[in-house]
């Protein structure tokens, strides 16, 4: 992507500042060399920005919403209408806002009607869906058709407004390579023909199964699909071989007994999130996965709340079982330990890499994790992260948890003969830990031992606390002990190493 | 790749520098002239002198290095190098967009304008105006104007 450079036309400013108090310009210097060296405050002698390429500058000006660039229209006689031949286009207006949607619409009206160039490259809007905004916004989205716009996204927000009806010319634009919509109306009237569209993200829309089909038959190249809080799909199936990526979040399930079904033969990557209740997923034609997530929470009403739950799991496992990478969240882990209690088997599976999210300081992590090492005989990579959101837990009646509480070591020593096999071909064992909450060593602990001990191609163990984000004090010396019991602790691999990462900020000495 | 091909990049100022051939093709200026012969040996970079091309070097090892390096951790560390790469005076700063643009690193031309569009965000005209050294020309009719036609863009 190399922009054209060609120089402006209007004259360089001059070298050094001007200052209009007529103060010379050796105080000005002076006063640069007084202030920090943080680029933002030095006086510098050049206005370098303005020299540079309009292509540039409008490429900054991408990074920008709309707002800021218009702005820049008051710096000087130079930058008064660069702005006008800037391609991005993006409104926002937050939801308190709206007293200032009169002004709002005019701004938006104005910016359209002083736009130079014949190409539109991306129009965001997000703003609460007013009455007076509806007409507007549909003159507003021809526009960007008409500009052969290649990224649009629109994000409404209602009080107690009527949902709007995406305009039809919408769903013919040919350029379009990237849509996002949120809690829009998406009725579709006639064919759809977006013979350019690579990636698509639907939040909040109702849309039954014909509707997509059609979405579907006229996004031939499409690559990536997004369905966020939708209800009424119960069936997606997808042919092309391009399609790669399909994420379903916070699905809606509605109906007794109801069902999402997924086949889409050349599927590369499958990701189920958010909150569920109800429902159920169900793979039929997923042989391409090569990486698949199941970070979803599902609450079952059922009698056998246990059975439920760990059928679910189970019948998604079996359609995953030549899946390489895994993924499992907090609802997995718990279903995985109550499964584990009540000796429930799980299908055996190929994944070689393993990632376990919400992991360490959960009830339930070790019985899980021995769960689902019996039957992942290729394991070569374990991953266990803890995430900063606090995990929901399966409500269960009491009979039914059942589970034993078992001190670190004699649990592993006791659940040896069952999972030494997996070991075989385990190289690589990484905890993360994101920090939010301290991390309760204890389970994790007991768990490197007996993987040191037992691994026999053990490469190494990562400890890794990116804690750059954390407002606590990082204090290192749990883990200078956590270090100690590891280092010394016998392994049966001779090339195990252990490796610990974290941000340095002035450890003290050991 | 079994062999580590290097190519010698030559600056507008006469300095030379050797780099593996995989770190110079992030430059899809350098790849392309590569791949159509028309490279010649050393490369010869014009416009770029030596202090910004040592940078930009800098930038495509690392950016190699962590392409190869495992996934998932490294790129947390990836961004904090980024944030640190940019913190420079901004004679360099805008030295390295140009060099990017010129040589098509997209990565890097972008991270160097979204540093700059970051130094622009939030600041009010007059702040923009001391941060970038731009002189105002403007009377202020003529300013008075300017912010009435983009009224909602100043409220």
């Amino acid at each position: 992507m190399l922009l054209m450079e060609t120089e402006h036309q209007s004259t360089i400013p001059n070298a050094l500042p001007f200052n209009s108090a007529g103060n010379s310009s050796e105080d000005s210097v002076k006063r640069a060399r007084l202030l920090s060296s943080n680029q933002d405050e030095t006086q510098n002698a050049v206005d370098y920005i303005s020299q540079l390429p309009d292509a540039i500058i409008v490429h900054i000006f991408s990074f920008l919403t709309t707002k800021d660039t218009v702005k820049t229209s008051v710096l000087s006689k130079q930058w008064r209408s660069t702005w006008t031949s800037s391609q991005y286009m993006s409104f926002s207006l937050p939801p308190g806002g709206s007293r200032k949607s009169k002004g709002f619409i005019a701004f938006v009206n104005s910016v359209q009607s002083r736009y130079t160039s014949d190409k539109l490259k991306r129009f965001l809007f997000d703003a609460p869906c007013l009455a007076l905004m509806r007409s507007s916004l549909d003159r507003w989205l021809q526009f960007a058709v008409e500009h052969d716009v290649e990224e649009l996204s629109v994000t409404l927000n209602y009080r107690r407004h009527k949902i709007y009806a995406l305009p039809q010319i919408l769903f013919c634009c040919k350029t379009l390579v990237s849509l996002h919509i949120s809690r829009c109306c998406f009725g579709v009237c006639g064919t759809v023909n977006w013979c350019s569209l690579k990636i698509l993200h639907i939040e909040h829309a109702k849309l039954n199964d014909d509707g997509l089909m059609r979405v579907l038959s006229g996004s031939p190249v499409l690559e990536f699909l997004e369905l966020k809080s939708c209800v009424g799909i119960k069936h997606i199936m997808v042919e092309s071989k391009i399609f790669r990526e399909l994420v379903i979040d916070s699905h809606e399930f509605r109906g007794q007994a109801s069902m999402l079904k997924i086949s889409a033969p050349h599927l590369l990557k499958l990701r189920l999130l958010g909150n569920s209740r109800g429902g159920e997923f169900r793979l039929d034609e997923v042989s391409s996965l090569i990486e698949a997530e199941l970070n979803f929470n599902m609450k079952i009403c059922a009698l056998d709340k246990v059975k439920a739950h760990a059928d679910l799991l189970k019948g998604l496992l079996k359609r995953l079982h030549h899946v390489t990478k895994l993924v499992m969240g907090s609802w997995c882990i718990q279903v995985l330990s109550l499964m584990e209690a009540r000796d429930i088997f799980l299908p055996s599976l190929e994944c070689r890499h393993l990632i376990l999210l919400g992991a360490a300081g959960h009830e339930g992590v070790p019985e899980a994790i021995a769960k689902i090492l019996e039957s992942t005989r290729l394991l070569e990579k374990l991953y266990l992260q803890t995430t900063c959101t606090p995990n929901p837990k399966i409500e269960l009646n009491a009979e039914s948890t059942g589970c034993h509480i078992f001190a670190g070591e004699e649990f592993w020593n006791f659940v040896k003969w069952r999972i030494y096999q997996c070991l075989m071909h385990l190289k690589h064992v990484e905890i993360v830990d994101c920090g939010a909450n301290p991390l309760p060593w204890e389970p994790v602990i007991s768990l490197l031992k007996f993987l040191l001990q037992n691994a026999l191609w053990l490469d190494k163990i990562v400890i890794n606390s990116p804690n750059s984000k954390s407002s606590q004090a990082f204090e290192p010396s749990p883990l200078l002990e956590v270090a100690r019991i590891l280092l010394s602790h016998p392994k049966c691999s001779p090339r195990a190493k252990v490796i610990f990462r974290y941000p340095f900020q002035g450890c003290p000495p050991v | 790749m079994a062999t580590s091909r290097k190519v010698t990049l030559l600056s507008s100022d006469g300095e030379s520098f050797e780099v593996e051939q995989s770190v110079a093709v992030e430059s899809i200026t350098i790849k392309d002239s590569i791949e159509e012969g028309s490279a010649g040996n050393p490369i010869p970079v014009p416009k770029v002198n030596s202090k910004i091309l040592a940078k930009v070097i800098e930038y495509c090892k690392k950016h190699v290095e962590s392409a190869k390096a495992e996934d998932r951790v490294d790129d947390e560390d990836l961004v904090a190098w980024d944030a640190d790469f940019v913190k420079v005076d901004q004679a360099t700063l805008f030295d390295l967009i140009r060099a990017a643009n010129f040589l098509n690193i997209k990565s890097l031309l972008d991270l160097t304008c979204q540093t700059v569009a970051d130094m622009i965000k939030g600041k009010t005209p007059e702040e923009k105006r001391k941060t970038f050294t731009i002189r105002n020309d403007f009377t202020p009719e003529e300013e008075e104007e300017v912010r009435r036609e983009n009224q909602w863009a100043f409220e």
